[in-house]
Order: C-alpha cells, then structure tokens, then sequence
C-alpha cells in the first residue's frame, strides 16, 4: 500500500484566550497610534469620527467572524475574496492587505519610538530626526532578522502584554471617567471645536486605522482548536472592548480637566485636545499622553504606559513582518505571485525572500516618511505638493487606504459567498438577513454586510479626497502591484483576468476535517448530497 | 485569576451605569450621543461575559 504523502500543517494549539491575545495584540495596539491622529484633525469631533470608523469596524468585524469561522484558514482577506470573486480580485485584495502589513511595520515601529520618546527625550522625532529614523531603521531591520531566523514572540507572551495591557486601559478610563470627566466640557468642546466637513474626513478616515488588523482573527484561525465555535465568541469579546477603548479615550480627550495644566509657548491655558493638532511629536503617543493626565493613576500611568505602549506596538510591528511574508508565502502558493516567494530558508525554515523584501519596501516606506523631518528642502517640496503632511500621516494615509480597499472586497466577497456557496455550514451569521432564492436555493442577503461596504466605501472616498499621498501612492501600489501580477500569470501561461480551477469542495471539507470541526464537515457533506445542483451532477 | 476577570466584567458594568446617568442627567444633548453608546457598549459587554461565564458554569463537564 502506498503512504500517501501528507502536507506539513500548522499546529492548533491556540485556545479563546490565545485566539482573543492574538486578535488584541494586533487591533488593541491601533488606537496607541490613531488618538493622537484623529485628535489632530477631527478636533471637537474625534469621537464622531471614531464612532462612524468604530460602527464600520463593527460591521467588518461581523464579517470577518463569519468568514473566518466558516473557512478557518490562514489566508485572511485575500482567501475570502479569491473564493468570493476569483483569482484577480484574490490578488487585489491580497496585494493592498501587503501593503498594508508592510505600512504596519513601518508605522508601528515609528510609533513604538514615539512612546519610548516619552521617557527618553533623545529620540523625540524633531529634536533629533536624525537619531529618530535610524532607531525606527534599526527596529525593522532586527525584526526582519528575528523573522528569518524564526523567531516568534509566543502566545503567552502575547496573552500575558494583552492581559496586562486591558486591565492598564480599563484602568485608565476608569480614574479619567470618575476624577477627570465634565459631560459640560464634553459638550462645550463639541460645539467650540467643531471642524471643517474636510477636516472631518480626514479624521474619520485616520480613525479607521483605530480597527485595522482584523486579518489577525482569520490568521489565527488556521492555528485555533474548534474554530468555528471559538472564533465567534471571542471576536465579538474582542469588538466590543476594541470600540470601548477608542470611544472612550476620545470621549474621555474632550470632556476631561487636565490633572496638570497644560499651556502654549505664551503661558495660554490649553485643553488636552489642543496639544495635538501640528504637533507631530505629540500626535504619534496620544495614550501615554492622556494617561499621565488622568488623576492619581497618572502618578504611575505616566512611566509605565510609554513602555507598555511601546511594547504593544513593537508586536504589532512584528505581526506586519510575519503577516506579509505569510500572506506572500499563500499568494504565491495559490499562483497569484511569483514563486520566488514560496523560497524557504534551507536551515531556519522560513520564506526568507518575502521577509526580507517586504522590510526592504518597509524602510522605503520609512525613508519618505522621515524625509520632511531630516531635509528641509524635502519639507519644502512636501508642503508644496502635499500640505505638509508630516510622517506619520504618510504613513496613516496609506495605511487607511490600504485597510479600506481590502475590507471593502471583503464585504463584496461576503455576500458573493453567500449566493455562490449556500451550503457551507456558517456557525455564525452575521444578523439581520433578508431571505432570497437564488437559482432554485435558499439564500439569505446579508444587510449588515451591505451597510458595511457603504461605510468602508465612503471611508475609502475620504480617504482619497482628503489626503494627497493617499491618494497618489495607494492607487500607485495597487497598479504597480496588478502590472506584476499580469506579467507574472501571462508569462506562466496561466489565466490572466479568468480564474484557474479551484476545487473549492473538496478543500472545504479539508478544511473542516483539519479543524476538527467534524460535526460541521458531515453537516457540508449532507448539504452537498442534499443539494438539487450536485444531483443533477451526478445525474449526468 | 477568573476572579479578577469578573470583577473587571463587574466593573465594566459599573462603570457603563454611571456614565449613563452622569450623560442623562445633562439633559438631552447631541453631543452626549458617542458617551452614551460607550456607556451601553461597557454594559453590553459586561453582561455578555458574565452571562457567557454563567452559561459555561451551568453546562455539564465533557
């Protein structure tokens, strides 16, 4: 009898802590990086903007629960929608989720210094632009080494910071709500500070960046024990406290008494809000900021959380190394990239080739992001083609536009899935659906899903009407990234815009026997017996 | 360590209840509205967890 050879797998060891620890450590770092942005520019209505970006992560959330517990592979985004769409939309939106890891990368990095600037005042990104970009430079290039040597911080190191880092923020709202709260302030700032309409884009679209990294459920899917039950509950765990920490940090930045008066170079009393807008220092560690001026736990707030910050970020900086080069690895096994990419380090293991070509398009990024602050001619020709966009909101533009673009093929991919393939076993459906028939079956239209991809679309309109490298270099990647792809598929001889044949079925239930989910597999297998279309299959 | 996280999930509760009526007690305004779906997502929350704790308590061992 002949062995059949068998696919190495990855190992499902993570449990719903793990799986919530894992989700967290991505999407809880987020909001380290986005207050201080939307502060900047929503101003009085940065809570409006996190609520409209926190009910479209909402949605997103729902969807990507159901995807991921549906078909628990580590693909993400990109595997959605290839299944949803096919191949060319596959490659879209697995090509703007790797634009998005690599800016992941680059921004979190940043932003770790940010917060490690707030204890040591050497690396504050104005004083010393010079010391600034070469830690952030030394940061992607350690993390790129560690990555290709195969170092990954563990899931209990990850549970353990997302454990410590909960309670700190819980904390945190805590004391702020109780000693430092004033809805009469909340109110009046409200109404004094209110922005322009553009302005109010511009922070709505940097709010996204608050909920960015829902890739990390499906990630983690592939890894996770009984998925299909464990995926729901912890993510709804995990969307719930993700929307209470953005809402309540900007509610809280409005409506809060400083605990230490704070003022301008001329002795002015300021609001906390106020010291964010063209403020580029401040703007990348609004939490540490905030923190210290919450009452009696700002005493200790104000060293511990930089450090916890910084750490946080530093993982989620880690997850964009590991992240690109596993959804390159998936892309290029799926024949949606070159196969360089498949290339495996021969001792450590690991795809070395996309690890260190995406940290290499990392320090690109990184290189026009830090070229306002270290040369005043390259300051001059970004305040003249782009409003003086300083690094940081480089960096959150294209990171907006890439999370906007991919999550809204997601939402298309959703609903496509749900005419295309009825009869996969969904565990968990997002609510509210609208029951159809649909060539002779049952199908139910998602309305939640159709809500979700209006708001990610006119996310993704602010996005490219408000901010001008945004603009520019998210389409360039995109085009740049589809000319690849074409080559590369008519060079192979492969389809170029069809797609190839994919035998979903049978992967399916692959799927869910490697998940255990074995209850849900005889449930797909019945379904597909059951199944008017695969009689008359047979049949013929 | 599950006594902790309970008190936390008490405490998310607790803390929603309060800004609710601190919110409330301002009168109608449209600018309490974002505060007011903080203080119901808190409560939400909390009672998601504790009822999910209640549940997984209640259900026989395998």
């Amino acid at each position: 009898m002949q062995m059949q050879k068998k696919e190495p797998q990855l190992r499902r060891a993570v449990r719903p802590w793990g799986s919530f620890a894992w989700g967290y450590s991505d999407v809880g770092a987020d909001i380290f990086v986005g207050l201080g942005l939307v502060l900047a520019y929503a101003a009085g209505a940065s809570n409006v903007a996190f609520l409209f970006a926190g009910a479209v992560y909402v949605c997103i959330g729902l969807a990507y629960t159901e995807l991921a517990a549906a078909y628990p592979v580590a693909g993400g985004g990109q595997y959605f929608v290839m299944r949803g769409l096919g191949d060319v939309f596959g490659f879209i939106a697995g090509w703007a989720v790797l634009l998005d890891f690599t800016i992941d990368v680059t921004l979190f990095a940043w932003s770790c210094v940010d917060y490690l600037s707030q204890l040591l005042p050497v690396l504050v990104p104005s004083m010393h632009p010079w010391v600034h970009f070469a830690v952030v430079l030394g940061l992607i290039g350690a993390l790129c080494l560690l990555n290709v040597v195969g170092v990954r911080e563990s899931t209990a190191f990850q549970g353990s910071v997302s454990a410590i880092d909960v309670l700190s923020e819980t904390l945190i709202l805590c004391f702020g709500f109780l000693f430092a709260f004033d809805p009469q302030l909340l109110v009046h700032t409200m109404t004094t500070a209110w922005p322009s309409t553009f302005a109010l884009m511009q922070g709505v679209s940097l709010a996204i960046i608050s909920f960015v990294g829902l890739e990390s459920i499906s990630q983690a899917a592939q890894e996770t024990q009984r998925p299909a039950s464990v995926i729901p509950r912890t993510s709804i765990a995990l969307i719930l406290t993700i929307l209470i920490f953005a809402l309540g940090y900007s509610n809280l930045a409005l409506g809060m008494h400083p605990w230490h008066p704070i003022t301008d170079a001329h002795g002015h009393a300021l609001a906390f809000w106020q010291i964010f807008p063209n403020n580029g220092d401040n703007q990348g560690k609004g939490v540490a900021l905030l923190s210290a001026q919450v009452p009696y736990w700002g005493l200790l707030a104000q060293y511990y959380v930089p450090l916890l910050g910084a750490i946080l970020l530093l993982i989620s900086s880690n997850s964009g190394v590991f992240g690109s080069s596993r959804i390159a690895y998936a892309m290029s096994r799926a024949r949606l990239l070159p196969s360089i990419f498949q290339h495996v380090h021969r001792r450590f293991r690991t795809p070395v080739i996309s690890i260190v070509t995406f940290c290499a398009l990392a320090a690109v990024e990184l290189v026009f992001a830090a070229l306002p602050g270290l040369d005043p001619s390259a300051r001059a020709v970004y305040a003249r083609l782009f409003h003086g966009e300083d690094g940081i909101t480089f960096l959150g533009d294209l990171y907006a536009f890439g999370a906007a673009t991919s999550y809204s093929l997601v939402f298309v991919a959703l609903i496509a899935l749900r005419f295309t393939d009825p009869l996969s076993p969904r565990k968990f459906k997002m609510p509210v659906n609208i029951p159809l028939r649909f060539q002779g079956r049952r199908v139910e239209f998602p309305v939640i899903g159709l809500l979700g991809f209006i708001g990610i679309t006119a996310i993704l309109a602010f996005t490219i009407i408000t901010h001008d490298i945004g603009r520019i270099a998210g389409p360039l990647w995109l085009v740049s990234g589809f000319v690849l792809y074409l080559l590369y598929r008519a060079r192979k001889r492969l389809p170029v815009f069809r797609s190839e044949d994919h035998d979903f079925r049978n992967g399916q239930i692959d799927i869910l026997r490697n998940a255990g989910e074995l209850e849900l597999m005889d449930e797909y297998i019945e379904n597909l017996r059951s199944s008017p279309a695969m009689r008359e299959e047979a049949g013929s | 360590m599950t006594r902790l996280r309970l008190l936390f999930y008490v405490l998310y509760v607790v803390l929603g209840i309060m800004l609710l009526v601190r919110l409330l007690a301002l009168g109608f305004h449209w600018q309490i509205f974002t505060g007011v779906v903080l203080a119901l997502a808190l409560i939400v929350l909390g009672v998601y967890r504790l009822m999910l704790y209640a549940r997984m308590r209640g259900a026989p061992r395998r």
